[in-house]
């Protein structure tokens, strides 16, 4: 029964995703000016067979709808074009970089969680004392703090002055690690590669916390008013009266129901994860999907850019959709 | 809020007069709040100082912030040992980094600015339409704001402005195409609430025009919340105006921008790291009393409104 | 069982302390069921949350004890005041909707208490029952019984639904399972039947009688309408701005009340007769407690028999007749003078 609610749901996304494919087409098409022109900037450098190129492969020559009709069928092959500047397939590209972008995303949340979770929590729980109030200034510095400027803070900190941690790449050089599923750290582990899973652990570090930073300051503050909120309930109240003990009340009674609305934040949040990565990517050089698009952007490798814009779009409507779900086991009020 | 509703219904019109002190008397409320509100206090005097600095940059820069000169090139601050001439010490090329960010404050504050002021002119006025005629027009319009809102913002600015290139006009274009949503959102449900409400029926009934009943009665009771959103906004933006200029992608480097000082920064971070940091320091300080400033105004003129 | 003596709970607020509870007195025997009458505000449920000591912060227990089995609650470590809570005194709230929590099933609820207070904690080994099946089991087996003691049909369904799709009456009576969870001695009972239509009203009360007879269980009710306690109570305690104004056996408050608030009460209630007889309201509402930091009676600015000496004088509680007691200046035998 869930099982089909969820799959209707899913479909229910496609019309998104059908949409979003359009906006990115018709910018792509439709900005002032002859594409071509734009595409190529007014570097000057630019050869005919870089034009014809780059006509053939947005098939520039034929009709508009004609265009978008060639776009979709693509897409549906799940064809997303040719890089021009390494003339390969964009989705090879993606599925080469994903791993390295998966693993910083997951490092970042898990970062952010495991921060802001507890301080939420224990804000709420001491309201208005020095813990509480600390945590609220901290976050709001944190919220305030654009991500590429905390990473070259960290990296003059850390590995210039300290010279704790590296600040560039996956893995040092004198690493050697085979390559299984592009996951470092899965890799590492599976090889039973001490030394390797520790050096991308370390390099991991960094890029996390940076990326992380931002998400966990919001997380904190959601999840702090969220559980005020619960705390207020007569539920709470009622727990007490069975002879539970306070600290049993919040982790028994309140953390499940301050979760939802946290949960919501952190499906928007997956958003800020994937264009923050973008940054973070380029100020650790973290060689991942974020580097791909911004080297893409500079080689004038526009089948690339469009191609990657769109899968980060799909990622994030099927996160936020991931969210609905989970949001289903965890408030059994929601049916879908 | 509520003091704000029904004057116009409470009051006749030959006591206009007593209408605007009653507006001057709001505002009087509003300053002795905000005393009792520290953190939105010095959020604000923060703000006026950043505002003042940005207008008259000329007369408070000590250089020119685009003359170059290898010779004084990546020069400590004071504090530092530095000297006095050059109080922020030099950036990579020997630029005045204290001028630099001088100026660079006028670019963050202005897109910044300009940016919510026409999100907030195109979704106030689309939002009212739509909460009010909901119609085919809303349903148009708020799938297109759905779609939209299906880009992180950081994505949707970068693709758009690869394809439209660096500029300051293409910057604030490429933000203020998706920015205008929030607002829409906000006013639509507003006004969508406001409609059912006594007033707008009393409104109705006394034969008043939709306009004047939009403009006149509902837009008064949402203004609030449009203020308060849009200062929070601001902030946001000048970090994705940073972003962008550090990725190469917003204000191109001719002009100063505190984006592209840190990202310019980058490659002397063994040697010379004020570059980056101090820009960044003062960016996050702006950022700051906004976010400051903005929850404060929250907190006093509409403790409802949600941050998300 | 318990008395309670000379309770005080204040709340520091912006404005003063709040007096929520004002020097209270009570008793309560086994088996014994009492009434707590008084309009919202009077701080009737303050009481009931002072008892169990868990008055919300910033409000505490200023003063008084509370003796439970002749045990002063006031000096319980809170380890000893959680294992009482739940096992020896439980309560039942006022609103089942928002009492419930709502993301976990019925049944669970239900067993929770008897989980916190090892109702069937087995003393075995630690590993031959690791995953504790057979005290889960008893448990399960003993929520099962006391959903069908409360009325719940078809409880072994019911164990696995969520409290939104039970109905109001159907909550309360899951939260009145949850109290009788552990047989507690006394249950406190806080306005339980409030939130509840006229007729579900009825049932929870014939529910609570039955579960007084039964099992002997000491009953404190707390409630606004008088009609609901004469017809329930052994005795009735009517409160007014934080203080008992008047105590005793509930035939005789009823039909001699002897404070004129009681008299007011009982004269707000609908009676239906064929004599079309008007309601009389109690003028004006219940005073704001912070400001009330004067001497005197509280009640005299609604007062209809109020003499310039009640302002002037602290009224004590005087026994007019032995198990009756009154705090009104026109049975003071002598007013004691205001202090200072």
């Amino acid at each position: 029964m869930k099982g089909i609610k969820i799959l209707e749901r899913l479909i229910a996304t496609i019309p998104v995703v059908l949409g979003i494919a359009i906006i990115v087409f018709l910018f792509m098409r439709l900005t002032p000016g002859d594409p071509v022109d734009i595409m190529m900037g007014k570097a000057g450098m630019v050869t005919e067979a870089e034009i014809e190129a780059l006509q053939r492969e947005f098939n520039l020559n034929e009709p508009l709808h004609v265009q978008l009709f060639l776009f979709f069928k693509g897409l549906l092959a799940g064809d997303l074009g040719n890089s021009m500047a390494r003339g390969v397939p964009v989705t090879k590209l993606i599925k080469d970089t994903l791993p390295a972008t998966i693993e910083l995303a997951g490092g970042a949340l898990i970062f952010a969680l495991i921060i802001a979770l507890p301080i939420g929590i224990i804000s709420a729980v001491k309201q208005n004392s020095y813990i509480d109030k600390a945590a609220m200034a901290v976050s709001f510095v944190g919220i305030s703090m654009p991500a590429f400027w905390l990473g070259i803070v960290l990296i003059i900190l850390f590995s210039v002055n300290l010279n704790l941690l590296p600040s560039q790449s996956r893995l040092s050089h004198m690493i050697n690690l085979q390559h299984i599923t592009g996951f470092y750290i899965i890799d590492s582990i599976l090889t039973g590669n001490m030394p390797a899973l520790i050096n991308a652990l370390k390099h991991l570090f960094l890029p996390s916390i940076t990326l992380g930073a931002s998400m966990a300051a919001i997380i904190a503050r959601v999840m702090r008013s969220s559980m005020l909120e619960v705390l207020k309930q007569d539920y709470v109240m009622l727990a007490r009266a069975k002879g539970l003990s306070k600290w049993m009340v919040v982790i028994k009674h309140c953390i499940k129901n301050a979760m939802m609305p946290t949960i919501t934040v952190v499906g928007m949040q997956v958003g800020v994860l994937l264009g923050g990565n973008m940054i973070v990517e380029s100020v650790f050089g973290w060689p991942g999907l974020g580097r791909l698009v911004v080297d893409a952007i500079f080689n004038r490798d526009y089948p690339l850019v469009q191609g990657v814009v769109m899968f980060y779009a799909i990622i994030f409507v099927l996160a936020n959709f991931t969210v609905d779900v989970i949001y289903t086991y965890i408030n059994p009020k929601i049916e879908l | 809020m509520s003091v704000h509703k029904n004057i116009n219904q409470i009051l006749p019109n030959d006591l206009h007069v007593t209408k605007t002190k009653l507006v001057l008397k709001n505002f009087k409320d509003f300053l002795k709040k905000l005393k009792k509100h520290p953190s939105a206090l010095i959020g604000a005097i923060l703000l006026i100082i950043y505002v003042t600095i940005s207008i008259f940059a000329p007369f408070i820069a000590l250089h020119d912030p685009k003359k170059t000169n290898l010779n004084i090139k990546m020069k400590p601050a004071v504090w530092n040992g530095g000297e006095w001439t050059y109080p922020f010490g030099t950036d990579q090329l020997g630029r005045d980094i204290f001028s630099r960010i001088i100026y660079g404050a006028r670019v963050s504050l202005l897109v910044g600015f300009i940016t919510v002021m026409i999100s907030i002119i195109i979704g106030t006025f689309l939002g009212c339409i739509a909460g009010y005629y909901m119609g085919r027009l809303d349903a148009y319009v708020s799938r297109f704001a759905d779609l939209l809102l299906a880009f992180p913002f950081l994505i949707f600015s970068i693709g758009a402005m690869a394809m439209l290139g660096p500029g300051f006009w293409n910057l604030i274009f490429a933000l203020s195409f998706k920015s205008w949503v929030e607002f829409f959102r906000l006013v639509r449900g507003e006004v969508l609430a406001e409609k059912t409400k006594e007033y707008v029926e009393a409104a109705k009934v006394l034969g008043m025009k939709d306009i004047q009943i939009i403009v006149s009665e509902i837009l008064p009771n949402i203004v609030h919340s449009i203020l308060v959103l849009g200062t929070l906004r601001i902030g946001y933006l000048i970090i994705m105006e940073a972003s962008l200029s550090y990725l190469g992608l917003g204000i191109p480097p001719s002009i100063p921008a505190w984006g592209s000082m840190i990202e310019g920064g980058r490659d002397y971070m063994f040697n010379a790291h004020w570059i980056s940091t101090y820009p960044g320091v003062v960016l996050v300080i702006l950022v700051l009393a906004i976010n400051m400033f903005g929850e404060g105004l929250r907190d006093i003129l509409d403790p409802r409104l949600k941050l998300e | 069982m318990l008395n309670v003596k000379n309770l005080k709970t204040i709340f520091p607020t912006d404005r003063g302390i709040v007096k929520a509870v004002d020097g209270v007195d009570f008793s309560l025997k086994h088996g014994e069921i009492v009434g707590l009458v008084g309009e919202s505000g009077s701080g009737k449920s303050m009481t009931m949350l002072s008892i169990l000591r868990l008055v919300p912060p910033p409000g505490r227990v200023d003063n008084g004890e509370i003796i439970f089995e002749g045990k002063n609650l006031g000096d319980a470590s809170p380890r000893e005041m959680m294992r009482i809570r739940g096992k020896e005194i439980a309560m039942i709230f006022q609103d089942p909707m928002t009492t419930l929590n709502p993301v976990f099933k019925i049944g669970e609820q239900i067993r929770e208490s008897m989980r916190i207070h090892g109702l069937f904690k087995e003393n075995e080994v630690f590993f031959r029952d690791l995953f504790k099946k057979k005290q889960k089991a008893k448990e399960y087996n003993r929520a099962i019984e006391l959903m069908k003691e409360v009325g719940i049909p078809a409880p072994h369904l019911r164990y696995n639904d969520y409290p939104h799709q039970f109905s109001g009456g159907m909550q309360q009576r899951a939260l009145i399972a949850i109290a009788l969870a552990c047989e507690p001695k006394l249950l406190l009972a806080d306005e339980p039947t409030t939130a509840l239509d006229v007729t579900i009203q009825a049932q929870i009360l014939e529910l609570l009688k039955k579960v007084n007879k039964i099992h002997r269980t000491s009953i404190i009710l707390v409630t606004h309408d008088l009609a609901v306690a004469a017809e329930f109570c052994h005795e009735i305690a009517v409160m007014y701005a934080g203080k008992i104004v008047e105590r005793g056996p509930v035939d005789k408050v009823i039909e001699n009340p002897k404070h004129p608030y009681t008299k007011g009460l009982l004269a707000s209630i609908p009676k239906i007769t064929k004599v079309k007889k008007k309601i009389k309201a109690i003028p004006g509402n219940v005073p704001d407690l912070a400001g009330l930091d004067k001497t005197g009676c509280a009640f005299f600015d609604r007062c209809d028999e109020v003499v310039p000496r009640c302002k002037e004088v602290e009224i004590p509680m005087e026994e007019v007749r032995p198990g009756e007691f009154v705090r009104c200046i026109h049975y003071t035998s002598k007013g004691v003078r205001a202090s200072g």
